[in-house]
């Protein structure tokens, strides 16, 4: 599948938003991410789409903090470009209400699904960038003090980094919260 | 290149083999989402990881992209003829 970045916009020091034309035919839920040929080697990336399905383009958000085959290829982009793709694809999709808890960009879905609260974990002040509804730790003890006091909900949301997915989990089951309510994400 | 998500028309024999190395596998499950009939998650010493369920589930195509989707690499193709090893490259 192909698009066209419409516009690349720096929301902070590392983080990018890419919108791009939306193919014909191009159904999503929110909460699906896409597969980005990022290396004419074959290498691909997977994006989180952050617009919600109703609109008529599609935006990624990308942290290019890695460095690696993905962040190179996204700053590579301009306006025009075209770019080869594979999706929608994934299951995490929101099927109740609940706390969205995201871990850097693990955000994306929750944006596209226009979900709150959500709880959102930054390694940097200088990595965030405004979102309504949004409570920011850089800590993650800071997260697990503010998680013990509001632990009243029923279904808890996950996306993030491997690490910060299983960390999570195992609070938050810690804090007595039945597994079966736990939806996960995990990428790299 | 048609794509399509976990191809219904299971192939009698596909010429690429896949491996999943298990130490590399963080359970992103990119390959179980472009090859579902190949890969599955599953879970291994409380850790969820991708395991082949069926060399031939799906055409060489898809598992060579459900290869390259995987964000660590975790994933060998082979080619059978060739007996070479195709990706990573």
């Amino acid at each position: 599948m192909h698009s066209k970045i419409i516009s690349l916009t720096r929301l902070s020091e590392n983080y990018w938003r890419l919108r791009l034309t939306k193919p014909s035919g191009f159904n999503f839920q929110a909460g699906q991410y896409i597969s980005l040929l990022v290396h004419p080697d074959g290498h691909r990336r997977t994006y989180s789409i952050s617009s919600p399905p109703s609109t008529s383009y599609l935006d990624l958000l990308a942290d290019v903090t890695p460095m690696g085959f993905g962040s190179r290829y996204i700053l590579s982009l301009n306006s025009g470009d075209t770019i080869n793709f594979i999706g929608p694809l994934g299951k995490f999709v929101k099927t109740s209400d609940g706390l969205f808890l995201a871990g850097g960009s693990g955000i994306a879905p929750y944006l596209s699904m226009q979900s709150s609260p959500i709880l959102w974990s930054l390694r940097r002040k200088s990595d965030a960038f405004p979102v309504k509804h949004t409570r920011i730790f850089y800590t993650r003890l800071e997260l697990t003090t503010y998680l013990k006091s509001h632990i009243s909900y029923l279904n808890f949301y996950l996306c993030g980094s491997p690490s910060y997915v299983s960390g999570l989990t195992k609070i938050i089951i810690s804090l007595g919260v039945d597994p079966t309510h736990l939806h996960t994400e995990k990428f790299v | 290149m048609k794509y399509t998500p976990g191809s219904e028309k299971k192939p009698k024999k596909t010429r690429y083999q896949v491996k999943v190395i298990a130490g590399k596998c963080i359970g992103a499950a990119s390959c179980a989402a472009v090859a579902s009939m190949t890969f599955r998650l599953s879970n291994l010493n409380d850790k969820q990881l991708a395991e082949i369920i069926d060399q031939d589930g799906n055409v060489d195509e898809e598992k060579l992209l459900a290869a390259q989707s995987c964000p660590t690499s975790a994933i060998v193709v082979y080619d059978t003829k060739t007996g070479k090893k195709i990706w990573p490259k």
